[in-house]
């Protein structure tokens, strides 16, 4: 009898505890969410937000993104565009020099 | 087997010029971030340049754009003799040099008179923007001129290697092509 009533208030106070978890991952959630969207109006962390007011500027920056966004991927497209070519040149003076499709080629070849 | 056939095979691209290569685009990205920093304060600013500031030299710059640009073709012009007959490259890549001291020292000199017509780095946005970019340009300059001058100097002594040349030429192919951004973007 006395075990039985230990039991059911261990399950109790389980339940209350387990009650008070969730509330507290509730209350911490919505804290969370409160700062996430309030904080950076209160902030301006950001040191160019004021800036983009007028249509003048609104330009400039989407232009600016767009040029970022673009150049890397031009420079880089560029690299590789230009060394695919200078292997394809290379391969194809390879087959002109030797006659056949390239001399480590045909080496591997004979070894075979 | 393959590391035979590596060996033999000649290297497409030199290893100091494909280094050089994605050096050169990291500091590609990293004037491009200038420049559109530069370009959203300009826009944001309700008067350009500030009135307070003294005007850039356009034409003079002009002037040294020109020879920036010559020198980058002579430089081309080396290389392309350096392939048939190196000592046939000696002069152009000279040249190429000289123009491209010029370049810094006349630049040097845009700032000496800049800096006492009282365009500072605190004076206003202009001027922190203007030393910054365009210092930065000035050291890159330095550098490539530095190792185009170690390129001939290399040339003249007959141990300059292909692919020593074309790290040198990218760097200063890289040099003289960012220049006419810079000067479209902040002077004009």
């Amino acid at each position: 009898m006395h075990a039985r009533a230990r039991a059911k208030s261990t399950a109790f106070c389980r339940r209350i505890s387990r009650g008070i978890q969730l509330r507290a991952t509730a209350l911490g959630a919505a804290a969370f969410a409160a700062i996430v969207i309030g904080t950076p109006q209160l902030a301006r962390a950001c040191s160019v937000c004021t800036a983009g007011r007028d249509e003048e500027s609104r330009f400039a920056f989407i232009l600016t993104t767009a040029f970022m966004t673009i150049l890397p991927l031009v420079l880089i497209g560029g690299v590789v565009w230009w060394l695919r070519s200078r292997v394809r040149a290379h391969e194809s003076a390879a087959i002109s020099v030797s006659g056949a499709p390239d001399a480590s080629t045909s080496a591997r070849a004979a070894r075979i | 087997m393959q590391a035979v056939s590596a060996a033999r095979r000649p290297p497409i691209v030199a290893n100091g010029a494909l280094g050089m290569l994605i050096f050169v685009i990291s500091e590609a990205m990293l004037f491009a971030g200038l420049v559109s920093a530069f370009t959203i304060v300009r826009a944001s600013a309700p008067i350009w340049p500030p009135s307070d500031q003294p005007r850039l030299p356009l034409e003079e710059t002009a002037f040294n754009t020109a020879a920036l640009l010559a020198s980058g073709i002579l430089l081309f012009a080396a290389q392309r003799r350096f392939r048939s007959q190196r000592a046939a490259a000696l002069r152009p890549l000279l040249l190429a040099l000289v123009l491209g001291v010029f370049f810094v020292v006349f630049q040097g000199a845009e700032w000496v008179r800049l800096i006492g017509q009282g365009l500072t780095l605190t004076s206003s946005s202009l001027g922190s923007f203007f030393y910054l970019i365009i210092g930065l340009h000035a050291l890159h300059a330095l550098a490539a001129l530095a190792l185009v001058a170690s390129a001939w100097i290399r040339l003249r002594r007959d141990a300059l290697t292909p692919g020593y040349f074309a790290t040198a030429a990218v760097f200063w192919y890289f040099v003289v092509g960012v220049w006419p951004v810079l000067y479209l973007r902040v002077y004009l």
